[in-house]
């Protein structure tokens, strides 16, 4: 069983098409990158695989559950960091990871060993009783991965998780979805951060305009361009056939 | 300075560009409900201002005494919700960095914000001013001139207390620490407006329309002919109106020009205020220190536990909740003064006063809903895409958020209700059935603010009085004036049978039952509609 089945999935906003008929599957373990330009259906495809968004037509599935039937069952197994790390701003990083805990149903001896590890990690434990209101960009991200982290999810969907972390804080989240993947752990991860990609992601999809133009593994993405160089250049030269072709 | 302009005209056509039809039937129900509230303020003023005219001797002096008494208060309140716009949109707003980082002179970027906040502070009032100044001609037999020169010296007298908010926040911005004026100013306003409210109604205004507290007729005479706030422009305002009324030009162009001279002389100043401070103020205001709260406890939590916990801690360290909590508080405190200052002469009198009070009662918990438990699903803002996407059943999230909501209003509406009939001194059978209606229509009032919450939510908002003015919350206020309506039909039957024939059990058990079932009904379909609506909520 694939851990995300996607089949002839569109969503509409009114009359819009936000995402046109596409088909995909991520399999166990796997780092999937989703990649493309803004506004290309990306955090849209995300949204509906974790409950925020429903479908128009079409069919995806997670863990072998259907998103527009079992989504509560699907959420116990599952971790989002959104593209924009807003939490509640009144609640102390403390105070959010226990909720986190709480809520996930993780065991209470757990949340006392893991909590300090994981607020200590990111370098957060000296602020763990600050509001979060008080914090930047990027300390409010490495809270919500930190959030993630506490409940071991088998899948992760993380929609551009590096934005605004400091490098040495991007290297770990970068060594973390390694690990992880490595224990089993799934990661869906859309991002900009193309070298990212290229040396975490086992497949790439790079999707535009609602349509995939490609999804394979990086190697086979550079055959299918000709292009011999980076992800940059085959990502460059698939987004530009396909405005050609419009 | 165009260029701002041009961006505040740009955005509002865009706007008008792309609605469609349902935001054109939502335009529609807000015309609607304009016309009728301009309608009702007019008919209110009307009654009143006609009565006070027609009181022997001392009509047309109480009627000035009032105007001036109106005019400061709206004066105040303007200068009030100017400060509250100017933090919030001068140095906190969303668009202000972008705005210092384009090449726009510093000094042109507060003026334009600077007036947008005196028109965002002072549009309600002047909004009320019309239909009041309105009744007031018809009241005296004034021309349509009458109304539209009132209403051009309106522009400068609010003007004045727009700009003078705008400088009391830049002056407070430099001299304060700016992680604590947003806290302080809230709660400063709050109190503020808590203390004019009870001071108000604790000099007992109905005593206006009696010279039983003066020794003598003249003492009385003089009281109610002396200027109220003389050096305040709102007097002058008040002066300016009188002497149209009075057909004395000298007085009204006296006035005038010095209200046009008091909103220069002000915004002159406020100018050369923000010269000097403005620039460290914003410096000041992008810095934010926060408290560090050392309690950490590991205390096992059921899921819907720790969200309710979550709850609370969000509200309470929101400053603005606490201005809403003091505003609230006034209002009850001014309420319950009033029940105690009544007197029955008459048992018609009794019988008709807690059938009022039932109602009052209910329409205060209708305030407390709105400003409580209305804006619930609201406030989870940016921030709900974490409830959404946890392993809470949106139902589990939706009792939550109705029990959160509905707790405060049915435990204000139960001490309202029992205080007030016991200083009233009601009738054991009467005490027993309106507490006992008070309680179903507090849970219905706090389930419907919930729901009418999630069915119509402004996640959008900079404000919670935002989210309470939106479109959501005039529907609910509709919704629970139709429901109070319903209830107090059901109620009247037994206490009316009470004061004409008196007790009868069988009357009492049979209305309970009516109202039992009515609540219920209400509860259930208000309940499920508001679920729904969850159900469908995208983020």
């Amino acid at each position: 069983m694939n851990a995300i089945e996607v089949k002839s999935f569109v969503k509409k906003y009114g009359d819009f098409e936000a995402v046109r008929d596409i088909t995909f599957d991520v399999k166990k373990g796997e780092i999937f990158a989703f990649l493309g330009p803004n506004g290309a259906g990306k955090t849209t495809t995300v949204k509906v695989l974790t409950g925020l968004l429903k479908p128009t037509s079409g069919k995806a599935s997670v863990l072998g559950m259907d998103v527009a039937k079992e989504m509560d069952g699907i959420k116990k197994r599952i971790g989002f960091v959104p593209d924009q790390p807003y939490v509640y701003p009144y609640l102390t990083a403390f105070e959010y990871m226990r909720m986190i805990g709480d809520i996930y149903g993780v065991d209470l001896s757990e949340q006392k060993k893991k909590i300090p590890e994981l607020l200590g990690m990111f370098e957060l434990d000296d602020r763990s009783g600050e509001i979060i209101d008080s914090f930047s960009h990027g300390m409010k991200q490495k809270l919500v991965i930190s959030g993630v982290l506490l409940h071991k999810p088998e899948i992760m969907f993380l929609d551009e998780p590096l934005v605004g972390l400091d490098p040495k804080s991007a290297r770990l989240v970068k060594d973390i979805f390694a690990k992880l993947s490595k224990e089993g752990t799934t990661i869906f991860m859309c991002t900009h951060v193309l070298e990212v990609a290229q040396k975490l992601a086992g497949r790439i999809c790079i999707i535009n305009g609602g349509k995939i133009l490609a999804l394979d593994t990086f190697e086979n993405l550079q055959k299918l361009t000709s292009a011999e160089a980076d992800l940059e250049s085959v990502y460059l030269k698939l987004t530009a056939q396909r405005q050609s072709e419009e | 300075m165009k260029y701002l302009l041009k961006i505040s005209f740009l955005s509002f056509k865009n706007k008008v560009s792309s609605l469609k039809i349902a935001d054109d039937l939502k335009a529609a129900f807000f015309i609607f409900i304009g016309i009728f509230l301009v309608a009702a303020i007019f008919g209110a003023s009307y009654g009143f201002l006609r009565y006070v005219n027609s009181v022997a001797l001392a009509g047309p002096l109480i009627v000035n005494k009032l105007l001036a008494l109106i005019f400061l208060t709206a004066f105040m309140m303007t200068a009030l919700s100017s400060v509250i716009v100017s933090f919030s949109s001068i140095y906190f707003g969303k668009d202000i960095k972008w705005l210092l980082s384009v090449p726009i002179k510093v000094n042109a970027i507060f003026s334009y914000k600077a007036l947008n906040a005196a028109f965002y502070a002072s549009w309600m009032v002047f909004a009320v001013l019309i239909p009041f100044l309105a009744a007031l001609a018809v009241v005296k037999g004034e021309s349509v001139w009458f109304c539209v020169l009132s209403i051009i010296f309106a522009i400068p007298f609010l003007a004045s207390a727009g700009f003078a908010g705008t400088g009391f926040a830049v002056i407070v911005m430099k001299f304060f620490p700016a992680a604590k004026i947003r806290n302080m100013i809230f709660i400063t306003g709050a109190v503020f407006f808590t203390a004019l409210l009870v001071a108000l109604r604790l000099a007992q205004p109905e005593k206006f329309i009696s010279s039983e507290g003066f020794q003598m007729l003249s003492q009385y005479l003089g009281y109610l002919d002396a200027p109220t706030a003389k050096f305040l422009p709102s007097w002058w305002y008040a002066s300016a109106v009188i002497g149209l009324l009075s057909r004395e030009p000298s007085r009204v162009i006296i006035h005038f020009a010095m209200l046009l001279i008091c909103a220069a002389v002000v915004w002159i100043i406020v100018k050369m205020l923000a010269k000097k401070y403005f620039a460290d103020g914003l410096n000041e205001g992008q810095a934010f220190a926060a408290a560090n709260i050392k309690k950490q406890s590991f205390k096992k939590r059921l899921p819907l536990y720790a969200i309710f916990q979550k709850d609370i801690k969000v509200f309470f360290r929101d400053s603005n909740q606490w201005s809403q909590i003091l505003i609230l508080a006034s209002i009850i405190l001014v309420y319950l003064f009033s029940m105690y200052k009544l007197s029955f002469e008459t048992l018609k009198m009794h019988n008709t006063m807690s059938l009022v009070n039932c109602a009052l009662v209910w329409f205060v918990s209708t305030a407390v809903a709105l400003r409580l438990s209305f804006p619930l699903i609201s406030l989870e803002g940016e921030s709900f895409w974490f409830l959404l996407t946890s392993p809470v059943s949106r139902f589990k999230l939706f009792v939550e958020k109705v029990i959160f909501g509905t707790v405060p209003v049915f435990v204000t509406a139960m001490i309202l209700m029992f205080a007030t009939n016991y200083m009233m001194g009601i009738s054991k059978p009467v005490f027993a059935v309106t507490l006992a209606a008070t309680a179903f229509m507090s849970l219905v009032i706090g389930c419907s603010a919930v729901s009418v919450g999630t069915i119509l939510p402004k996640f959008n908002y900079t404000s919670i009085p935002q989210i309470e003015s939106s479109l959501g919350g005039l529907v609910f206020m509709l919704f629970s004036f139709f429901m109070i309506i319903a209830n107090i039909i059901i109620v009247m039957q037994p206490v009316r049978l009470f004061y004409s024939t008196g007790y009868s059990r069988a009357a009492f058990l049979e209305y309970g039952l009516l109202l039992a079932l009515l609540n219920m009904c209400l509860f259930c379909i208000i309940f499920i509609s508001g679920y729904n609506a969850l159900k469908r909520i995208e983020k």
